[in-house]
């Protein structure tokens, strides 16, 4: 059976459904409409998400477990989710064949192999190390608790590894190398056990994740634009912060397809390299058989991941393509479980210094990132996380900036949060109360349902609004609103106003008014109400910020402080 | 005007209707009617403070039997445009009816000016859906309304506005009135089966709620909402704009003199 057609249809198959999921992310119950499609599936799928979340967390969100299959499939067959699945290899496929179309001996000159390609396996490693600062810590706690253990531990790593990495194959190393690593840093955190909290763990290195990616950049970028020119989805036109940067981002990485096919895929992506990694004892292979081969190189001609299928097969860059299983003029080249006779090079991309190196960059980039205090009470006022988000520490193991949340949300209040957190919160979301339709819709719980790690809860309308079952609890807070009354029109310019009053969506309202009669420069008498909020009912939504028609900066504000996430910050005492 | 009393918004408000000769003697064969609901926030219909549901498909219905060629259901609500007409049910309702729903876009605006208004000058107002319509149903909730007193059918022309219209709170009363001359109903249905009494004009919780038990209808806004303000226990006097409205021609606030049908 000829397979290159049958991977053709399925990459489009798999792309157009990523397209149909974005386009149908929106609330409501149509059948183009969210609540008739899983639409993080494709995320799910993803495990570098899920073998990341599990890391970071020790436990894993059931959607996660979607991943599962695709583990398998690499076990058997390889990279093929690279080659058949995967909605951004398929677009950088797309643009390389475009690029290249009618030059393949520029096409045959750009496959050779690179040595930039081990690139790809540091930032797995460096996500992979970020993700474990929590458990890293965790285990050596507890090992540090038994100081013989420890020491013999740490020497017997030292040792094992030290004399495997010198005697063992060459390309044996790689995983030795990752075990003296761990070993190092699990006699690092033995050795740290007093430092509480000096090991952390985030999934904020993750941005390189090709499918969070792909997502982000559709949701924040590409659709916010299209859907100017023609209000589809949306009556009014949408916002997104950081857009230029965003789109720069996945500009990048789809031109870059005209430097080297798929350059992305080889030099850059996690992922990739991730399943590499664990598909190289796959039983099905590509092979070829020397004899009758021409040695023509049509076969490198579309190689576009550079496993060089000519020479020693590298079959961890192999992504199950077929292009040149249907090139070959010879039919010496087929998916089999032979080897090749020309051999296989199997050697790892990156050196055993680099591996170590790019592991422990990773545990250490956490701490490193946090000595900024970007968190706690040093906290911007303006990182206001949707609502059901977890604790702050435990969001940013959990959240992977994929912009499901600020794609489903129908007021476009969510906006990606930038620098307010440190270079951590980038593509994380926060509500941006001046963006969009009207603050954070009382009833609405849609981005709890999309969010594919759990970074935000799932919450039903009552546990939201503190109703039912959940009266005792009271509101889900994001924030509290503060009036400033150096801008506010009654206070300040004794001019009446009361719009947030009036607006205010709590019963009773949060904001309440006081009557006051001003005696104006001029002389004359004005009566005011001026506003006031209360603390133990606002709940955030920031509906009144949105809705104040003090241009520019609002005169009522919503800050982090009394969040429901972080009882500490509460502003009320008996809440 | 017509009063129709039960707890049943459409049998009140069919009541109503017989009471002023039927709706036959406003709406005739052929009409494109633009029914403006108050959609403003996105709450669900049992927390009162939007256009009921029901009351948008009972309209939309009568409408088409007595011969309308088209209803439009269309308002620029305060709270997120698409979630409003969602969760308010208006959107499912309309749709069930066989009401053209016009969700506003950036487009749907023109600058307009009231001649002799000190506010509506330039505005931004929501024409779109308006071009090539006959008759203008104004329809919405009685409600308690903080800085207005009470928002009735007339005020239910705010959401005609565009722009920051938060603004024109500084003199509340003068836009209401200048809205009575902006748009003249062919009818103006005010529903106070359930009214807010407080906390108004977003509510939030059934106990913002009380039963009346009346719909009132006319081609006279200001006696119609007139009406409504006493059932509030508010009489024209407390309310500035219904004396303005009334003074500029827009109506009568003697609602007594002109009311048929089960009056309180």
């Amino acid at each position: 059976m000829r397979l290159l057609p049958v991977r053709r249809i399925t990459q489009g198959f798999f792309l157009l459904l990523f397209g149909w999921l974005c386009l149908v992310s929106s609330p409501g119950e149509a059948f183009f409409q969210l609540g008739a499609w899983p639409v993080s599936w494709l995320l799910q799928l993803d495990p570098l998400v899920a073998v990341s979340a599990a890391l970071a967390r020790g436990s894993l969100e059931p959607g996660l477990l979607w991943a599962l299959p695709v583990v398998v499939i690499t076990l058997l067959l390889g990279r093929a989710f690279c080659g058949w699945i995967c909605p951004l290899g398929t677009l950088n496929q797309l643009i390389a064949w475009l690029g290249f179309a009618g030059r393949p001996s520029a096409a045959q000159a750009a496959n050779r192999p690179h040595r930039a390609e081990g690139i790809a396996s540091g930032v797995l490693l460096v996500q992979l190390g970020a993700a474990a600062g929590t458990g890293l810590a965790a285990v050596g706690a507890w090992v540090g608790g038994y100081p013989v253990l420890a020491v013999i531990l740490l020497l017997s790593a030292a040792a094992v590894g030290a004399y495997w990495i010198r005697s063992g194959p060459r390309r044996a190393r790689i995983g030795r190398a990752v075990l003296v690593a761990l070993g190092l840093c699990l006699a690092l955190a033995a050795l740290l056990r007093g430092a509480h909290g000096l090991l952390q763990a985030s999934l904020s290195l993750g941005i390189l994740d090709p499918l969070p990616l792909l997502h982000r950049s559709v949701h924040t970028v590409a659709l916010p634009l299209v859907d100017r020119g023609v209000s589809i989805l949306w009556p009014f036109p949408r916002q997104s912060l950081l857009a230029p940067v965003t789109a720069a981002l996945l500009a990048s990485i789809l031109l870059a397809n005209l430097w080297r096919p798929r350059a992305f895929c080889r030099f850059l992506c996690p992922l990739g390299a991730g399943l590499g990694l664990i598909g190289r004892w796959a039983p099905w292979r590509i092979a070829k058989a020397t004899p009758g081969c021409s040695d023509c190189g049509a076969c490198d001609k579309v190689c576009t991941t550079a496993a060089d299928p000519s020479g020693g097969f590298r079959q961890p860059s192999c992504t199950l393509c077929m292009s040149c299983v249907q090139a070959c003029p010879d039919g010496v080249l087929a998916l089999s479980t032979r080897r090749s006779a020309a051999g296989e090079d199997l050697t790892p991309d990156l050196s055993r210094r680099a591996t170590v190196g790019a592991l422990a960059a990773g545990v250490v980039a956490v701490p490193c990132l946090r000595l900024e205090g970007a968190l706690g009470k040093r906290v911007d006022p303006k990182l206001i996380r949707p609502p059901g988000s977890t604790a702050e520490l435990d969001f940013l193991a959990r959240c992977v900036a994929c912009g499901q949340c600020m794609r489903v949300c129908p007021t476009n209040v969510l906006q990606p949060a930038g620098l307010l957190g440190g270079l951590e919160t980038v593509w994380t979301p926060r509500l941006d109360m001046r963006i969009g339709t009207s603050g954070c819709q009382p009833s609405c719980t849609a981005c709890g349902e999309v969010c594919p790690t759990g970074a935000i809860r799932a919450l039903s309308e009552d546990e939201k609004l503190g109703k039912g079952e959940f009266a005792d609890d009271g509101p889900i807070r994001v924030g509290t609103a503060f009036v400033d009354r150096g801008r506010c029109r009654p206070w300040a310019l004794g001019r009446p106003c009361i719009v947030c009053q009036e607006v205010c969506p709590t019963s009773p309202k949060s904001v309440t008014l006081e009557s006051v009669v001003e005696v104006l420069p001029d002389g004359s008498l004005v009566q005011l109400e001026r506003p006031r909020v209360d603390p133990s009912t606002c709940n955030g939504c920031g509906i009144c910020e949105h809705a104040c028609p003090v241009a520019g900066e609002a005169a009522i504000r919503v800050s982090n402080a009394g969040e429901s996430r972080h009882p500490e910050s509460t502003l009320v005492l008996d809440v | 005007m017509g009063v129709g009393r039960d707890d049943d918004r459409a049998v009140a408000l069919d009541q109503a209707l017989s009471a002023i000769g039927g709706l036959a003697s406003f709406i005739g064969q052929g009409d494109r009617v633009i029914l403006k609901v108050n959609a403003g926030f996105s709450t669900p219909p049992e927390l009162g403070a939007t256009t009921h549901p029901a009351m948008v498909e009972a309209l939309t219905l009568r409408c088409k039997q007595v011969g309308a060629a088209e209803v439009i259901v269309t308002d620029n609500p305060v709270a997120d445009t698409l979630s409003c007409f969602q969760i308010t049910g208006i959107a499912a309702a309309a749709k069930k009816a066989g009401a053209r729903l016009v969700i506003p876009t950036s487009d749907s605006f023109t600058p307009l000016t009231l001649p002799g208004g000190q506010l509506i000058r330039d505005w931004p107002v929501l024409l779109q859906p308006l071009q090539g319509a006959t008759k203008y149903i104004s329809v919405c909730p009685l409600k308690h309304h903080y800085l207005a007193g009470a928002t009735m059918t007339i005020k239910n022309a705010y959401g005609l506005l565009g722009g920051s219209r938060g603004v024109f709170h500084q003199d509340v009363n003068e836009v209401i009135a200048e809205l009575a001359q902006l748009v003249v109903p062919s009818l103006s249905v005010l529903d106070a089966t359930w009214a807010m009494v407080r906390n108004g004009p977003t509510g939030g919780s059934t106990a913002d709620l009380e039963l009346r038990g009346f719909v009132a209808v006319s081609s006279d806004p200001v006696a119609v909402d007139a009406f409504g303000a006493s059932l509030l226990g508010l009489a024209p006097a407390d309310l500035p704009y219904l004396l303005r409205a009334a003074k500029v021609n827009a109506g009568s606030a003697d609602w007594r003199s002109i009311a048929a049908g089960a009056l309180p």
